[in-house]
C-alpha cells in the first residue's frame, strides 16, 4: 500500500511540475484574481485536473490507489459550485495544473456540514473548505499522503470528524462542475446547476470504491506488518536467550546424524535455520505453483518444445532449494541434518540432510513406462552408482562419529576432566565435526546429479510425469504429517 | 589454503612431488591418495571396494614426503580446500570425492574402469 502511495506520489509531482511549467501564467492569473480563495481555487483546479490522473493511475494500477477521491470530490465540487464566476475558468483549464496546489487546503480543520446552499458556502471559508475531506479518519490517511507531496505547500492535516452521506444538491453540483473528471467537461459544462451527469456520478461512484478498496488493502498490510513485527521480535529473543545459553558445555546438541532432542521452543534455531526456513516455506509455494501449471501443460498435450520450457523451469528451481542448503551448509549444517524444516513424515525417509535418491528412483520408476531398452538399462544403472554411492556416504559418516566418539572418550570418561586435555580434545572433536559439512554437501550433490541424470535418461514426457510423480509423493507425506499432528488422540 | 613459498627448495620439492604422483599413479589402475584420518578418504575406499575394485591406497599422513605430495595434489586440483581424496584411474586425474562421484552418477565411471582393467563384468 505504501508503495501505491508513493507511486502515485511521485506520478502526481511529475504531472504537476510538467504542468506548472506549461501554464505557469495561468495560474498566476488565478492567484491574483482570488485573494483569500486563490490557494484553494488552485487546488480545486489542481485537484480537478489531477484527478484524472490518480483515477486513470489507481485503475490501471488495478484501482490501488491511495488516494481518497470518494469525499475528496464531493467537496471539491461543493466548492467550485460556490466559485460560479470562476469555475468556468478552471474548467477551461483542465490541462494546467499550474502550481503545487496546496490542495488540501480544502480539507477543513472543523467537521464538514454539508450545507448545500451555495450562498452560504461562498460567504465562509471553513464552510467553503470543509466540505472537503468528510472528516473520517479514512480520508485523513490519503489526503496525508497527498499533502506530503506537495512539499511547497504543506497545510497541517487535523483528522476531521465523520460525515454523514452528501446531500442531493451536493451530487448536483459535483455533476455540474465536473470539469475535471475525463470525458465529462463537455457535457457537465452545459448543465444546468440542479441536474446531475450520470456519467458523474458512476465515476464518482467508482472512485469511491477504488478508494474503499485500498484503504482495506492498505489496512490489511498494516496488519501484516504488525504480526511480522511481533515475530521478529519473539525471535530475536529466542536467539538471544540461546545465545546466553551457551553451547558449547551445554547438552541436547545434535548428533551426528541422530534427531534433535530439544524442541523448537527452546530457542535453538539460529538466524541463519531461521531465514532457511523462511526461504524455503517460500520455495514450497512456489514449488506448489510450478507444478500445477506443470501438470497443465502434461494435461494440454503441449507439444514437446514447450514441454521442455517448463520441465526445464522446474529443474531449475529445484537447483534453487540446492542452493539454499548449499549456503546452510556453510554455517549451520546441524539444522539441515535435523530436518527441523521437514514434516515429521518426511523425516522418517531422511538421509544426510534430504531425500535418498535410490529411493526416489525406486518410486518414480513404475510411473514412467513405458521405457525403452535402453531407458531402462540406464536407469537400472543409475539405480545401483546411486545405492553405492549412499552406502560409500554413509559409512564415511559412521567412521567420523566413531572418530568423534573417540577423541571425547580419549582416554577416560572421569569427571571434573583432565582439563590440560580436555581443550585440546575439543580442539580435534570441533575439527572432526567440521567435515560433517563435506558429508551433507556431497550427499545434496548426488541429489542433485541423480535428478539430472533422470531429466537426461527420460524423454521431455517422462521427465514431466517423473518430476509431477515426485513431488506427489512429497506432497503426501507432507499430507500424512498434517494428518498425523492433528490426529485426536485418546488420554 | 594459501602457502606462500619463497624458497627454491620448496618449488622442486613441489615439482618433485607431482612428478612422483604421477609415476605412482600410471603403476596401478585405481590409485587413491589419502589419509589415514579423513573419512571422506574411508568413503571413497569404500565406495571402490563396493565395486568390487581393488585401489591402491597411498596414506599421504604415512609418508614422509607427504606433505609436499599434499601440496602437489592442491595444485593438480586447481587450490581445493580438502585436498584428499584424489584419485587416478588408469593414470590419468579423475578428481576428488565430488569428480569420482559425479563420474560415477552419470555413468562415465565403470566404463573408465573397465577400460583401465580396474574392472572385469
Amino acid at each position: 500500500m505504501a508503495s501505491n502511495s508513493m507511486n502515485m506520489q511521485q506520478l502526481q509531482q511529475q504531472q504537476q511540475q510538467q504542468q506548472q511549467s506549461q501554464d505557469h501564467h495561468h495560474n498566476q492569473y488565478q492567484q491574483m484574481s482570488y485573494g483569500m480563495m486563490m490557494q484553494p481555487v488552485i487546488s480545486s483546479s489542481t485537484i480537478i485536473n489531477h484527478a484524472p490522473n490518480f483515477v486513470s493511475s489507481s485503475h490501471s494500477k488495478d484501482g490501488a490507489g491511495a488516494y481518497d477521491l470518494g469525499e475528496l470530490d464531493q467537496a471539491l465540487f461543493l466548492y467550485l459550485d460556490s466559485q460560479d464566476p470562476s469555475s468556468s475558468t478552471v474548467q477551461d483549464q483542465r490541462h494546467n495544473s499550474g502550481m503545487r496546489p496546496p490542495t488540501l487546503n480544502i480539507f477543513p480543520s472543523q467537521p464538514m456540514h454539508v450545507d448545500p446552499s451555495a450562498s452560504k458556502l461562498q460567504g465562509s471559508n471553513m464552510g467553503l473548505v470543509s466540505p472537503a475531506t468528510s472528516g473520517s479518519k479514512r480520508s485523513s490517511e490519503p489526503s496525508m499522503e497527498l499533502s506530503n507531496t506537495k512539499t511547497e505547500h504543506p497545510p497541517p492535516r487535523p483528522p476531521t470528524s465523520a460525515v454523514g452521506p452528501p446531500p442531493p444538491k451536493a451530487v448536483k453540483r459535483e455533476g455540474n462542475n465536473g470539469a475535471g473528471r475525463r470525458g465529462l467537461t463537455s457535457s457537465s459544462e452545459h448543465d444546468g446547476p440542479k441536474t446531475p451527469d450520470p456519467k458523474t456520478l458512476r465515476r464518482l461512484a467508482q472512485n469511491r470504491e477504488a478508494a474503499r478498496k485500498s484503504r482495506l488493502r492498505k489496512k490489511a498490510y498494516v496488519q501484516q506488518l504488525e504480526s511480522s513485527r511481533m515475530k521478529l521480535t519473539q525471535l530475536e529473543q529466542d536467539l538471544q536467550r540461546a545465545r546466553a545459553q551457551g553451547a558449547f558445555m551445554g547438552g541436547g546438541g545434535a548428533l551426528l546424524g541422530a534427531e534433535q532432542g530439544l524442541p523448537l521452543g527452546m530457542g535453538n534455531l539460529s538466524s541463519d535455520a531461521v531465514v532457511f526456513d523462511m526461504d524455503y516455506g517460500r520455495w514450497l509455494e512456489e514449488h506448489h505453483r510450478l507444478m500445477c501449471e506443470l501438470r497443465a501443460a502434461v494435461q494440454e498435450h503441449l507439444p514437446d518444445n514447450e514441454l521442455q520450457l517448463y520441465v526445464d523451469h522446474c529443474l531449475a528451481h529445484f537447483d534453487e532449494v540446492m542452493n539454499l542448503k548449499s549456503m546452510l551448509a556453510k554455517t549451520d549444517v546441524f539444522h539441515l541434518v535435523s530436518g527441523n524444516w521437514k514434516t515429521p513424515a518426511e523425516r522418517c525417509f531422511m538421509w544426510m540432510g534430504g531425500f535418498r535418491p535410490s529411493e526416489l528412483i525406486k518410486i518414480i520408476v513404475n510411473q514412467i513406462e513405458p521405457l525403452t531398452e535402453q531407458q531402462l538399462m540406464g536407469i537400472c544403472g543409475l539405480q545401483q552408482s546411486t545405492q553405492e554411492a549412499e552406502e560409500a556416504l554413509s559409512q564415511g559418516l559412521d567412521a567420523l562419529n566413531q572418530s568423534l566418539s573417540d577423541v571425547i572418550v580419549s582416554d577416560s570418561l572421569s569427571s571434573p576432566p583432565n582439563m590440560a586435555n580436555y581443550m585440546g580434545q575439543m580442539a580435534m572433536a570441533m575439527s572432526k565435526l567440521s567435515t560433517l559439512e563435506g558429508f551433507v554437501r556431497q550427499a545434496d550433490s548426488l541429489r542433485h546429479q541423480t535428478i539430472h541424470r533422470l531429466h537426461q535418461l527420460l524423454t521431455v514426457r517422462q521427465a514431466a510425469r517423473c518430476l509431477l510423480a515426485i513431488a506427489e509423493y512429497f506432497h503426501r507425506l507432507r499430507a500424512l504429517s498434517s494428518l498425523w499432528v492433528a490426529r485426536p488422540r485418546q488420554d | 589454503m594459501q602457502y606462500q613459498r619463497e624458497s627454491w627448495s620448496s618449488y622442486v620439492g613441489t615439482y618433485e612431488s607431482l612428478e612422483r604422483i604421477e609415476r605412482l599413479a600410471s603403476e596401478n589402475a585405481v590409485v587413491i591418495f589419502s589419509v589415514s584420518s579423513c573419512c571422506m578418504c574411508h568413503a571413497i575406499k569404500r565406495l571402490f571396494c563396493g565395486m568390487g575394485v581393488n585401489p591402491t591406497v597411498y596414506e599421504l599422513d604415512e609418508d614422509p614426503r607427504g606433505k609436499d605430495m599434499e601440496m602437489a595434489l592442491t595444485t593438480l586440483l586447481g587450490g581445493r580446500s580438502a585436498t584428499v581424496p584424489v584419485v587416478f584411474v588408469g593414470g590419468k586425474l579423475v578428481g576428488a570425492m565430488d569428480r569420482v562421484m559425479a563420474s560415477h552418477i552419470s555413468g562415465n565411471l565403470v566404463p573408465l574402469l573397465k577400460q583401465a582393467g580396474a574392472l572385469w563384468l
